[in-house]
């Protein structure tokens, strides 16, 4: 069973950039991979659950720490394995980081409106941000306390995000709310 | 070391502009180290620029110790093949070298980022393109030793800063050209950032590269800002062979789009002054610069 918490993360994560699903993805200590949660079509039945076969960009991404936004080329199976088909149109897989550490990965996948363009900066910036949240929340799954980002911080994030769109960052804004309290 | 007392062809600094700085240069004599994922060398949109043979990859061992293999190796995501493609499309003469610091899975580890670097610096790079890093603050020291190193030794380091407002090293020292996106579709209109440690701001928004597989991908991302301003410096050192990197920082920054179009005073010619990138939207950039307002005030 997915963690509720994780589960509206990833759901925020594919709801604000418009993708059609997407999925969060925690490295493991032995360079194993484990899908914590996944929101639309496809996906394993059961959560969490290890990743077979290849990862595209999630190891690069946990290795860097860097946001992989790209449009692949056709046919190439660079989302991550085993979460859906092969050959996305467009991906965007953020860090989730918890301290120094980045312990997992948020990547959503193509469009719910058929769309080709790839995901903006606009995208890049709010799916990182959740993905700044998901990673202490990642860690206190496996029952460590993370040194989580101070709330004035996140909420400073969140306020000047917001300032340049604001109906954008609403939908962010509500999940926040509710997972924080 | 460099034996350079004046900048050549010039009387003062305030000469310095584009055409001094890239007129006429192709790149052709620098050596360009991408460290990174890997180059995939045979890539069609690379041509012969690529020396797959002095390739060196880095790894960490499970015992801890990072192992170095020389040699050919490929790219294991793609992301190596589109920073040298983007060097090579600005530069097409320069030389470039891929400094393999990701694992074949992708996996990576700070000791091997660092130990990548420093083989760079040893090696007498003369760009080193460095669009990863590391948000472990105990690896932070060893990170600006290394690019203390490559400052003095003539290495011109380019980091690509931080995509969200953390810490990442070394893309924080003062020793190295940290760069940003903005939000240019012009490869050759970047920016300088007058609020550091960004100082830099290229193209990085949808940006046509090449990738793994003889293919090609669109991305976004200040990683992909950094080759540019790599590329960039690797035509002021084929042009002026022997810049130091404060030399090279300043012709860059003589070149930069809202230093060129600065407003002048009637009468006096100064380039101390830039305006805002504002009007190319720049302010609009992820990383460690966040504008106060949409229009950042004007500073002379």
């Amino acid at each position: 069973m997915p963690s509720p918490t994780l589960q509206a993360l990833v759901e925020a994560a594919v709801e604000v950039s418009g993708a059609d699903r997407g999925w969060l993805v925690a490295g493991g200590r032995q360079g194993d991979l484990m899908a914590l949660a996944v929101a639309g079509p496809g996906g394993p039945a059961t959560l969490p659950g290890p990743i077979r076969g290849p990862a595209g960009a999630v190891p690069w991404v946990l290795a860097s720490g860097q946001p992989a936004a790209l449009r692949p080329a056709a046919g190439e199976a660079i989302g991550a394995g085993g979460l859906g088909d092969a050959g996305p149109s467009r991906l965007l897989c953020v860090p989730c980081p918890a301290g120094d550490d980045v312990v997992a990965a948020l990547e959503v996948v193509d469009s719910r409106d058929g769309a080709t363009a790839p995901f903006t900066i606009d995208d890049v910036e709010v799916v990182t941000l959740l993905g700044t949240v998901a990673g202490p929340a990642v860690l206190e799954l496996g029952g460590t306390t993370p040194p989580a980002r101070p709330a004035a911080e996140l909420a400073a994030d969140l306020a000047g995000l917001s300032a340049a769109d604001p109906a954008r960052y609403a939908v962010v804004a509500q999940a926040l709310d509710a997972l924080l309290g | 070391m460099s034996q350079v007392l004046r900048l050549p062809g010039l009387t003062a600094v305030s000469g310095l502009d584009p055409e001094w700085a890239f007129a006429g240069a192709t790149g052709q004599g620098v050596r360009v180290a991408v460290v990174d994922s890997g180059v995939e060398a045979g890539h069609p949109s690379l041509g012969s620029a690529v020396d797959a043979a002095a390739g060196v990859a880095f790894a960490v061992a499970e015992g801890g110790q990072v192992e170095r293999r020389d040699g050919p190796h490929d790219d294991a995501f793609g992301h190596g093949t589109a920073c040298a493609g983007i060097v090579h499309e600005l530069a097409p003469e320069a030389q470039i070298v891929s400094v393999r610091v990701l694992g074949a899975d992708g996996s990576g580890k700070a000791a091997a980022f660092l130990a990548g670097l420093e083989w760079a610096v040893d090696a007498g790079f003369d760009v080193i393109n460095l669009s990863l890093g590391t948000r472990k603050r105990d690896w932070a020291l060893a990170f600006y030793q290394a690019c203390d190193r490559a400052y003095f030794a003539g290495s011109f380091v380019v980091t690509a800063a931080n995509n969200v407002l953390r810490e990442s090293y070394p893309s924080l020292a003062g020793s190295v050209a940290s760069v940003a996106c903005n939000l240019a579709t012009d490869p050759w209109r970047f920016h300088w950032n007058p609020e550091p440690p960004t100082e830099f701001l290229a193209r990085g928004v949808d940006v046509d590269v090449a990738w793994r597989g003889g293919a090609r991908s669109t991305v976004t991302g200040n990683s992909y800002a950094a080759p540019h301003i790599a590329g960039l410096a690797a035509l002021v050192l084929s042009k002026h062979r022997g810049l130091r990197p404060f030399q090279v920082k300043s012709a860059l920054w003589a070149a930069a789009a809202n230093v060129v179009e600065a407003p002048v005073a009637a009468g006096r010619r100064t380039r101390l002054g830039a305006s805002p990138p504002g009007r190319d939207r720049a302010t609009r950039v992820t990383g460690l610069i966040r504008p106060a307002s949409p229009a950042a005030p004007e500073k002379r």
